[in-house]
């Protein structure tokens, strides 16, 4: 067989300069082979490009970034489980959260948990990143932001769901999710202090102040029962808080073409959610003048399910308005409801009139501990009017929302979202649940 | 891309005509010449065979048969020459011929039948042609003649009924939309199941593009006028040395070109009328409880119209016996049935072939194509859908049909169109170092740029706010490909085909979009109107593919032929560090009836055969890395996580073993062709969702599957008739495949679509199967009240099958895709001039699941099961039986319960039947430009299908018109669905729908019968 392929060989005539041009021939597929498989990805960056110092404002952004993509959007939904919002359509999803259903929710439910816990994990992430990245991370404005972020989204996810994780570790109850976001405020609040940022210091001490008051009812409703002690500290960082800045106010940005405020987007512009009527022209407790200021209405543009007049909002009036975290009228309120708590009434009516007082709104005078407590509620309700506390309030004061049916009011208020589907089916540590 | 693309096109552009010009053809040295005629006729019949093809091999001389079966072959140089005469049906002859200069030699063919045809050329990997008994695997191929009168118009109708075991969706669909062809079921989970296509060796980026609810793409706008024959190379065994991406198979289109002779003039012209017919749509029920009555309406009655379609083709072919050329150009214009639903094409392409000296050849081709579509909106708000869930008993001013969400006439406003330019050019250069030794290098350049507007003027749709999208893409693909063959007789039975090449494969993505809205006025309708920017991207990739290969066949005479080969792949997607993915073949063809022993009455010949080989589908450019994106934060600069990342990514292997017995009998007027195929795929790429909790949300591809699926395909071919003025022919087809999802890695089950209850994959169970909680057989549903308490609709519950634990059980419905494939038609030729032909194809063992049956009765509107019952209970004076019977009709489709949409998609088309007349060219030779033929053809596409899909809701107490039967849906099975799931960016990912998408009826219209008329003339 050699001999006759190596007659064949000769037969074919194949000189040097045929095996030569053949040769270049069959490189010719390999042009530029030093790199004949690498692509460019200008529309991406990798991993190890994030150490690049140029990234420093993207990395200090990010953290508020990935929040505000879900934040807003949780809101709405917290909004439209309590009696703010209400659902007018007969999609499915719309009609279980507006009737409370907290088991059977779906994707909307798990998309929340999903977007807030990524934007957790991003907020934490930056902080380590920027660390290692800047020269000066104990006065470093983006490291102190993403610490609140970090802490604000943990936060808002135990609102809404019972239980939370870090980085696909082991699930964490929400009085310690509280905690390790104080963790994050005090520390926010410590490099803002040395980066000049009273703005940021005084809204990290007011979102400290707002979760030792959310411990407080943790440990009063699923814990070891009431704790002053907790009130104690909600008041002493919203005093500091007001101390450091009397009118703080720590927002969540939003924009187009980014995340947009999904309040103005969704109560306006979708013609699925409307808020509820029982808010329209509400009397004020206080002098019963009608229409509290703070409950900010738009054009009457339909009519509701029970034929009842439906307006738009006017509180949030386009997509690029930002979302208010932490403000010291939350602050002036904690500290009203801590004196309370404390059974000092008068203090707890001062602080309620400074927050009126701001609304030009009367002063509230009472001596009676249940009326102040039900003032402290109704200004908070109205304070925060589409804000994103009401649901939270629902749970501490276990006010079952009107609107909803009895299948729901008989399994009550504490009942929070289960962790997202995906959480559950991709972290290890939920094995078996 | 946009500069370098451009960059790019121009650089190939000019590379390629430098080439041409540099070797440009040498003038050929003054030939001495002679003609060769003569005439072809059937041996059986006797009968002059029109339309048969007869060249001089080697010299690009060559022309059709007359009406008489005549030729003429003119400028023959003198010498020694082949003769060959191919046509379809009947086996190729050779006749050797001594030309004499100035002397006219004349020749007779008498062709025998052959059903298959064991010596017809086609073209495998190597790029090199080759005869289909030198083949172990299988490779299906459509001649242009199959195609005459037929009135297709674009390549996938082509396929249709044409290509055993071929599914996906193919043809009669909306008016632009592309198809879906896929090739021996489903070779990935979540990659591309779309076969890879080559035009004239060159690779072709067949990009999808979505317009509102039409997906175009770049074969579905080829001018089928331009083909001369398409292969379909199915499998891994027969894929393997296309590499990395051909696991799905490969189409390979073949184009005209030009002969030496005189400009042969060809112009054609197609009118289709296209008819939606008003049965296929939905009628629908309300109830109207103040005037206590059943309302009904039928939307689409004011709405769907007849449809036209225009298409006009002219092409110009001949040149030297140096120089061939071949220029064609089409307009095609189309307004389809459904409003908003147009397209028109333009296209121009020219080939050039050089024969520059004895060893050197080459050849430029350019095409450019421009494509324009317009489509409706998809889904639920699109005008179907709108027709759907409209509720007669919501009828106002403003809705006329109580449409959900707007009226048509204001749908109309909507609008969303697509531009595509396309250009591509090829070049080839063939160089003959000895006779059995030659090189062959390709380079080609694809580029096409889509510019697509979607406007929803301020107000003027619904009262919604105004919307304006704007997306401008670019994709570009690059081959360059260079191979050496070596054909030489190592002794004198046994022959060597050596095969080397080398190929790389560049493609390009550019995707640029921005949207703004809330404009001041309905009269502001471009971006700058939009009082706010909505979204703004841009995204680009680059995947290189480059490889190695090589295929040593040994020929034992004309018996018995033994072929291996190797191909070495590396691809972007893994980086320079990955390595060569190995991709090995091997095959065996025995012509069994060649040997002397061979003697078995009736058979004329019989080949065994049989093929291994493996093939891949690498995932995205970026998987296999960890990946952040900016994203839009107004404030300032950010990120996000976008891809985990996995390092140990690799590309899908998927390995086929093929075995086929291939026989032609009774002198060969049956062909008959059995395959046996097992494919398995390895390392199927699954998705894995990390915890969210990690930062990072997109699922991560990993290696963790096993697909495996068999089947058999048969296909017989039979003359019954050859006689003087009479021949029949009959064809028939039928496949089977069985896919199951073998093993998953550990990964727990999933779905595509987290939407219902389609796209399960799950361990021991087809791809995309749906599972899905059944009602309780023995409870179907519950009354919560007592019978005579019964009012309202929510007092009658589902009730679902539930397991130990109390939870639905959840039981496999049914497959998405079909288990078994039918096709079979005839061609009857009577006389000289008039043919009759018909086909059918079918489909069947899947499901199809009705979405608007679940949606239109979950939403409470347009539903007769519905309004139906709440007469029944509104009705004060009902019984409890009457009750009883109401509840039970409601109950058991209960729209709760997913498993009630469900229906079988079992289902045989009438695809075509058409009735061609040739003319003779007296109006030719009456203007003086020479004589020719005309054909004028009448025929029908789609004509009819027979399905029970579609059908249910049955009830004697229905009124007039519909008593009895309704409809639920309105899709042909086969067709699938353009609405939802969206085909997604790309169309064919399994994780955005495309093939597990095609079995979703939502929102989708009926496909359209079409009346043709055709004429084709040549001089």
């Amino acid at each position: 067989m050699r001999t006759h392929l190596k007659r064949a060989a000769i037969r074919s005539g194949m000189g040097a300069r045929e095996w030569l041009v053949t040769l270049v021939l069959l490189m010719l597929p390999l042009i530029g082979c030093d790199n004949f498989l690498d692509v460019e990805n200008p529309a991406n960056l990798l991993e190890e490009d994030l150490h690049d110092t140029q990234l420093e404002t993207a990395l200090s952004n990010s953290g508020e970034a990935n929040l505000s993509i879900g934040y807003s959007r949780a809101v709405v939904l917290g909004e439209m489980l309590g009696d703010h919002v209400f659902n007018i359509s007969n999609q499915d999803f719309g009609v279980r959260i507006n009737n409370g259903d907290r088991r059977n929710a779906n994707s909307a439910a798990d998309g929340m948990y999903n977007n807030l816990s990524s934007a957790l994990s991003v907020a934490d992430d930056m902080v380590s990143r920027l660390q290692n990245l800047v020269s000066n991370p104990g006065s470093h404005l983006g490291i102190a932001r993403n610490y609140f972020w970090g802490g604000a989204a943990r936060v808002v996810l135990i609102s809404y769901f019972e239980e939370l994780t870090y980085d696909g570790g082991p699930p964490v109850p929400p009085s310690q999710a509280l905690r390790d976001a104080i963790e994050r405020f005090e520390m926010a609040a410590q490099v803002a202090a040395a980066a000049g940022d009273r703005n940021l210091e005084g809204g990290s001490y007011g979102a400290i102040a707002r979760a030792y008051r959310g411990l407080y009812y943790e440990e009063l409703h699923y814990g070891a029962g009431a704790d002053p002690g907790l009130f104690q500290q909600a008041e002493t960082y919203g005093m500091r808080a007001l101390n450091t800045h009397a009118d703080f106010n720590v927002e969540l940005r939003h924009g187009s073409p980014g995340p947009v405020n999904q309040l103005y987007n969704t109560l306006n512009i979708d013609i699925r959610h409307r808020p509820t009527p029982q808010y329209y022209q509400r009397p004020d407790p206080v002098s019963g003048v009608p229409d509290d200021v703070r409950i900010k209405l738009g054009p009457q543009i339909d009519v509701g399910l029970r034929n009842e007049p439906v307006h738009l909002q006017s509180k949030w009036t386009g997509f690029s308005d930002p979302v208010s975290v932490s403000r010291a009228a939350e602050a002036e309120l904690v500290i009203a409801e801590a004196r309370l708590i404390a059974g000092d009434l008068a203090g707890a009516v001062l602080w309620i009139n400074r927050v009126r007082s701001k609304a030009s709104l009367p002063d509230f005078q009472s001596t009676v501990a249940a009326d102040v407590r039900t003032q402290l509620i109704y200004e908070r309700d109205t304070e925060f009017w589409l804000e994103g506390r009401r649901w939270e309030d629902h749970r501490y004061y276990e006010i079952v929302p009107p609107k909803w049916p009895g299948s729901q009011v008989a399994i009550g208020v504490h009942q929070r979202f289960r962790v997202s589907v995906t959480e559950m089916a991709n972290n290890p540590n939920y094995a078996g649940r | 891309m946009s500069h370098t693309g451009s960059i790019r096109v121009l650089a190939t552009t000019l590379s390629v005509a430098a080439f041409t010009l540099i070797s440009g053809p040498t003038p050929s040295s003054a030939q001495q010449t002679a003609s060769v005629t003569g005439s072809v006729a059937s041996a059986a019949s006797g009968q002059a065979l029109s339309g048969a093809q007869v060249t001089v091999v080697g010299t690009g001389l060559g022309q059709i048969t007359n009406l008489e079966g005549r030729f003429l072959l003119l400028n023959v140089p003198a010498g020694s020459h082949e003769v060959q005469v191919t046509f379809l049906g009947y086996r190729t002859e050779t006749q050797q011929v001594d030309v004499v200069a100035g002397e006219t030699v004349e020749i007779q063919f008498s062709l025998a039948i052959s059903q298959i045809e064991l010596d017809e050329i086609v073209v495998t990997g190597t790029g090199a042609p080759t005869q289909r008994r030198r083949l172990g695997q299988t490779i299906a191929s459509i001649d242009t003649e199959q195609l005459e009168g037929t009135g297709v118009t674009n390549i996938t109708q082509a396929l249709q009924g044409r290509v055993t075991g071929l599914t996906g969706a193919v043809g009669n669909r909306a008016t632009g939309q592309a198809d879906l062809p896929v090739l021996r079921g489903l070779s990935s989970l979540t990659q591309r199941n779309e076969p890879l296509i080559y035009v004239d060796g060159i690779r072709m980026n067949n990009a999808k593009f979505m317009t509102a609810g039409v997906t175009s793409d770049q074969l579905s706008n080829m001018n089928a006028a331009d083909i001369e024959r398409i292969e379909v190379i199915k499998g891994a065994a027969a894929a393997t040395l296309f590499g990395t991406e051909a696991s799905s198979g490969v189409i390979q289109i073949f184009t005209k070109r030009g002969r030496t002779g005189a400009p042969s003039y060809t112009f054609s012209m197609d009118q289709q009328v296209i008819h939606m017919p008003q049965s296929k749509f939905l009628r629908n029920y309300g109830w109207d409880s103040d005037a206590g009555q059943l309302v009904q309406d039928k939307p689409a009655e004011a709405w769907v119209d007849l449809g036209l379609m225009q298409n006009y083709n002219m092409s110009v072919s001949g040149g030297s016996q140096n120089t061939q050329f071949f220029i064609s150009g089409r307009y095609q214009e189309e307004n389809g049935a459904i409003p908003q639903n147009e397209m028109t094409n333009a296209s121009l392409r020219a080939a050039f072939d050089f024969q520059h000296t004895d060893q050197l050849s080459t050849s430029i081709d350019v095409d450019v194509r421009r494509n324009w579509v317009m489509a409706p909106q998809p889904a639920w708000s699109s005008i179907v859908s709108q027709w759907i869930w409209a509720n007669p008993n919501r009828i106002s001013e403003a809705r006329p049909h109580g449409e959900p969400f707007a009226a048509t006439k204001d749908l109309l406003h909507d609008t969303d169109q697509s531009w595509t330019n396309t250009y591509v050019i090829s070049g080839k250069a063939d160089y003959q170092f000895t006779e059995g030794l030659s090189a062959q290098i390709r380079i080609g350049h694809h580029f096409a740029s889509r510019n697509r507007e979607h406007m929803r003027p301020e107000g003027l749709v619904g009262g919604r706010n105004g919307l304006r999208e704007v997306w401008a893409d670019e994709i570009e693909s690059q081959t360059l490909e260079a191979t050496l063959a070596w054909d030489v007789d190592i002794t004198d039975g046994i022959h060597s085909n050596f095969v080397v090449g080398g190929q790389r494969f560049a493609e390009g993505l550019v995707r640029e979009r921005t949207s703004v809205a809330d404009f001041p006025a309905s009269a502001l309708r471009t971006l700058r109107g939009g009082s706010r920017v909505t979204f703004v991207d841009e995204f680009t990739e680059d995947i290189i593919n480059a490889g190695v290969f090589v295929q040593e066949q040994i020929g034992f005479g004309t018996r018995l032929f033994i072929t291996g080969g190797l191909r070495m792949d590396g691809n972007s997607a893994f980086g320079s560090d990955f390595g060569l993915e190995a991709y090995p073949k091997a095959g065996v063809s025995w012509v069994v009836s060649e040997h002397e022993f061979f003697d078995v009455p009736s058979v004329d010949w019989l080949r065994l055969r049989g093929a291994f080989g493996t093939s891949g589908q690498q995932p995205g450019a970026f998987d296999a890395q960890q990946v952040w994106r900016s994203i839009s934060f107004a404030p300032g600069a950010a990120l996000a996580p976008l891809n985990q990342g996995n390092p140990e990514l690799k590309p899908e292997r998927s390995t086929e073993i093929e075995f086929g017995l291939e026989t032609g009998l009774f002198d060969g007027r049956l062909g008959l062709d059995v395959v046996y195929f097992d494919q398995e795929t390895k390392d199927a790429l699954l998705p894995r969702s990390p915890a969210p909790s990690t930062g990072f949300q997109s699922s991560q591809l990993s290696n963790l599957g096993r697909i495996n699926s068999n089947g058999w395909e048969v296909a017989a071919n039979l003359r019954a008739i050859e006689r003087r003025g009479l021949r029949w022919d009959l064809n028939a087809a039928f496949s089977t495949i069985d896919q199951v999802v073998s093993e998953m890695g550990g990964t727990p089950d999933f779905r595509l679509q987290t939407r219902y209850r389609w796209g399960h994959i799950a361990e021991g169970y087809a791809p995309g199967a749906v599972i899905a909680p059944v009602r309780d057989p023995a409870r179907p549903y519950i009354v919560t009240v007592p019978i005579d308490e019964l009012t309202k609709l929510d007092q009658i519950q589902p009730n679902t099958l539930k397991n130990a634990a109390g939870a639905d059980s959840l039981v496999w419905m049914g497959n998405p895709q079909p288990k078994w494939t039918v096709n079979f038609g005839t061609r009857l030729q009577l006389g000289d001039r008039l043919t009759l032909h018909t086909l059918f194809s079918g489909a069947g063992g899947d499901y199809i699941m009705s979405n608007e049956t679940g949606v239109i009765r979950t939403a409470g509107t347009a539903s007769w099961t519905r309004a139906y019952t709440l007469s029944v209970l509104n009705n004060p004076s009902a019984s409890a039986a009457e009750k009883t019977a109401a509840a039970d009709l409601y109950g058991r489709r209960h729209p709760s319960i997913v498993s009630n949409w469900m229906q079988k998609a079992d289902y045989l088309r009438w695809n075509e039947l058409g009735l061609t007349y040739e003319l003779s060219n007296n109006w030719a030779s009456w203007v003086g430009i020479g004589a020719g033929s005309t054909q004028v053809s009448l025929g029908l596409r789609n004509l009819h299908i027979w399905t029970g899909y579609g059908q249910c809701e049955d009830s004697p107490t229905r009124p007039a018109p519909d008593a009895g039967v309704i409809r639920c849906g309105q899709m042909d099975p086969g067709t699938a669905s353009t609405g939802w799931p969206g085909q997604g960016a790309d169309g064919i990912t399994g994780l955005r729908g495309g093939v597990f998408g095609s079995n979703i009826d939502y929102g989708d219209a009926p496909s359209a019968r079409r009346y043709i008329l055709s004429i084709r003339t040549t001089w």
